[in-house]
């Protein structure tokens, strides 16, 4: 007679036919293997819960090889500019005001080293991402700028035709007595002249990829990715600030979701545990931290904070300059719905029969905390960890947005605040952006919260 | 029942002590004077604006001087950043726009989301059920700013300068004039209410649609049919009367957050409410005005708390023994 449970520990979905009830329980029967468990089976079998914590797993597996040294993007990279600012990304044709300044843009820069003092040096370090300045002599750069340049006097007469042909159809449009054909020929004359400048700002940006030519490769895929979102109103990769702000929120997330679980988890279940003055403490604490709305826990708290000059210990940073105020008002705010949780399915667990089973055959507080309370509260541990990380990357990006969160690094907020203005411009891959990744990760979370509690909550309807 | 009500009185005192504690200590942890004047003041100037400011007394008297202010409603202390009003006049002021954005959209966002609650809830598991959730959960986590600054431009600048409707305003708030009142109301308020309510719309639909599910699990709904009910009547006389409860629960639980508004839409779209201002006096260092709003919003929450068990009380007995 073998001892089943001693086989069938590790390995998962092992047979497990104790044919003997005694000598398993002889054997220390351990508890069946992780993914053995009814609600593990049911949480595997529900396809867009294991879609969204794969899609999870890669947003966390990104965050840290952002995050760890060799850093995939470092936070350099992410305040360089990288051309122009406000260029759209690669999946949008440029208009023409965008390729006039980018064309500018380049040319300029450009031009100035080549009036600097020491042309070469500063020519050797023009360098917008990946794309660098074609290896050629600092006389045969100067010839084609000149030709770029008398390119672009051209151009500016195209653009005067332009500007001539708007005003006329203005004109039309003002006219109370314009007939359909006449506002019809003048739209059609600004289409006209618009083609005609596109046409004539080619041989310009002929020239500055001449100039600087787009890299090919290795270095042309990360150049690339670089500019696939385009650029802010300061030059900046919006695609590479987006991915970064991943660790930004992830970190945020990790940290405050960790501190609210660990946190309620200990007060709720001491509450529901032990009950009389414990509990008295716990449920006044909470209620007196859930008197004051969240948003203004977290306005005021964040900005106590930042305006402070305390040093944080271990970094020896002052604090305004860290996320320690963005985590203080996450800490303060977000263990409460744990803790309200966890208290009262310990108040539930500790009347059940196997508790007072374990009561009377002598286990100690610790021991039935540890093996018999612990478990059967886990799942709620994996949900509100869930909500409190979506509630943490929620909250930063307002705080980041009304200028109390994230400083000196990209973030989701920072990049909506920063776009605030632009999107009336009609530019807005920068909120888009942000917005998407957002969304994505947020989704992917609210779904796996929605599997979890379908798949070890019994209450739970689905 | 009245010795019930006093219970909860006395048990929520001691909780609002400790809240203004707290948010005074919070507030204290800078020096409030050393923030708002400029770095090169003398101590002169250090110990006399402090003494105007009260701020020399001991940590007590100020303590009592603040639970004073909020118990008999007057509120005399100096604003920091207007310095010609008092904290009184600078908050009396905003809670009516508050209001006028929050009542609306509290009203309309309970109604909209328990009529899509009831639907999805009657329809469980279905295709209706199911993309009315989607829908839901997408919502849920598409962040509030994107809302707020999509709302605006399709709104506010997209209407008016692309198609030349001049629906809403881009920003702001104006006083209230009783006779134009409903279309200023219109021309500010309307825009924001409507995102407030899409926001809230996920969030609610969900939960109210929790609860009809949960009802109609109930017996009741069984014999209801049994006894020959169409599925309406089932819906709207048995489940919807019983989902009663939680409905007012969630209602009651969001009033007291109705006073200080949505802060993020008051900061966006420049509307003088409580939000705003807690906002715009925190951050120019107005220290009275934030000690003030806080406490008094501690003060709501707690009071409506305990307007909320004595409802309960009222209508459950069983409630009044535990």
């Amino acid at each position: 007679m073998r001892a089943a449970g001693s086989e069938s520990g590790g390995g998962a979905g092992a047979p497990e036919q104790p044919t003997d009830l005694l000598a398993a329980r002889a054997g220390g029967a351990r508890p069946a293997g992780l993914l053995d468990r009814p609600g593990v089976r049911k949480f595997l079998r529900n396809r867009s819960g294991v879609a969204a914590l794969v899609l999870i797993t890669l947003f966390l597996t990104l965050a840290a090889a952002i995050a760890l040294p060799p850093h995939l993007i470092s936070l350099d990279e992410t305040q360089e500019r990288i051309g122009p600012r406000g260029l759209p990304g690669l999946w949008l044709s440029p208009k023409l005001e965008a390729r006039v300044e980018e064309a500018e843009f380049y040319l300029d820069d450009i031009d100035k080293a080549l009036r600097s003092s020491d042309p070469a040096a500063s020519l050797a370090a023009l360098r917008y991402a990946e794309r660098r300045l074609a290896p050629r002599s600092a006389e045969e750069i100067a010839a084609i700028l000149d030709r770029a340049n008398e390119a672009f006097d051209a151009f500016d007469g195209a653009l005067g035709g332009l500007e001539d042909a708007q005003i006329a159809m203005e004109q039309v449009h003002a006219a109370g007595d314009s007939t359909a054909a006449q506002v019809h020929d003048a739209g059609r004359a600004v289409a006209e002249a618009e083609a005609e400048a596109g046409r004539a700002l080619e041989p310009v940006e002929a020239a500055v990829r001449e100039l600087l030519p787009e890299p090919t490769g290795w270095a042309g895929v990360r150049y690339g990715l670089r500019m696939l979102g385009g650029t802010d109103r300061q030059g900046r990769s919006i695609s590479l600030r987006a991915i970064y702000s991943i660790k930004t929120a992830v970190q945020i997330g990790m940290v405050t979701a960790l501190i609210a679980v660990i946190v309620g988890s200990l007060l709720g279940g001491a509450a529901g545990f032990f009950g009389g003055f414990v509990d008295h403490a716990v449920v006044w604490l909470y209620s007196t931290l859930s008197s004051i709305p969240y948003i203004i826990w977290l306005v005021v708290i964040a900005f106590v904070f930042r305006q402070s000059n305390w040093t944080v210990p271990l970094l020896g940073k002052p604090i305004a300059q860290t996320l320690a105020p963005v985590y203080l008002a996450f800490a303060v705010t977000l263990w409460v719905g744990t803790c309200r949780v966890i208290r009262g399915e310990a108040m539930k667990i500790k009347g059940l029969d196997y508790i007072q089973s374990a009561v009377a055959i002598g286990c100690g507080p610790a021991r039935i905390l540890t093996r018999h309370v612990l478990p059967n509260v886990l799942y709620l541990m994996f949900i509100n960890f869930s909500l409190a990380f979506v509630a943490a990357i929620k909250g930063e990006v307002i705080l980041s947005y009304l200028g109390l969160g994230v400083q000196g690094q990209p973030s989701w907020g920072i990049l909506i605040r920063d776009s605030k203005d632009d999107v009336v411009l009609g530019v807005f891959w920068e909120l888009g952006a942000a917005t998407l990744l957002m969304f994505v990760l947020v989704y992917a979370f609210n779904i796996l919260s929605d599997a979890l509690q379908d798949a070890f909550d019994p209450k739970h309807v689905g | 029942m009245w010795t019930y009500v006093l219970r909860r009185v006395l048990y929520n005192i001691p909780i609002y002590l400790v809240i203004v504690l707290l948010v005074m200590a919070l507030l204290r942890v800078n020096d409030p004077v050393t923030a708002f004047l400029s770095k090169n003041a003398t101590p002169e100037e250090y110990a006399l604006r402090k003494h105007e400011l009260g701020l020399d007394r001991p940590f007590l008297v100020q303590y009592f001087d603040l639970l004073g202010d909020v118990v008999t409603c007057r509120f005399h202390a100096k604003s920091w950043y207007r310095e010609t009003s008092t904290v009184g006049q600078v908050i009396g002021p905003a809670i009516v726009p508050s209001l006028s954005i929050t009542l609306p959209a509290l009203v309309v966002s309970t109604l909209l989301s328990v009529v899509i609650g009831l639907v999805a809830g009657s329809r469980r598991g279905r295709r209706t059920d199911r993309s009315l959730m989607f829908l839901a959960v997408v919502g849920m986590s598409i962040s509030y700013l994107v809302f707020i600054l999509l709302g605006q431009y399709f709104g506010a600048y997209w209407l008016n300068e692309k198609l030349g409707v001049k629906l809403f305003a881009v920003s702001g708030y104006e006083g209230v004039g009783v006779a134009r009142w409903p279309t200023r109301w219109l021309y500010y308020c309307l825009l924001p209410v409507a995102i407030s309510v899409v926001v809230s719309l996920g969030y609610d639909t969900r939960f109210y649609r929790t609860v009809i599910v949960e009802q109609m699990n109930a017996d009741y709904v069984r014999t209801a049919r049994a006894k020959g009910c169409t599925e309406r009547r089932v819906m709207l006389r048995h489940v919807l009367r019983n989902a009663m409860i939680p409905i007012i629960t969630r209602v009651m639980i969001t009033l007291p957050f109705l006073i200080v508004g949505s802060l993020l839409l008051e900061y966006y779209f420049t509307i003088p409410g409580l939000g705003w201002t807690l906002y715009t006096h925190m951050t120019n260092k107005d220290f009275p005005v934030t000690q003030t709003i806080v406490a008094l919003l501690a003060a709501i929450f707690i009071l409506s708390n305990i307007l909320t068990d004595v409802l309960y009380a009222l209508v459950d007995p069983r409630v009044r023994l535990s």
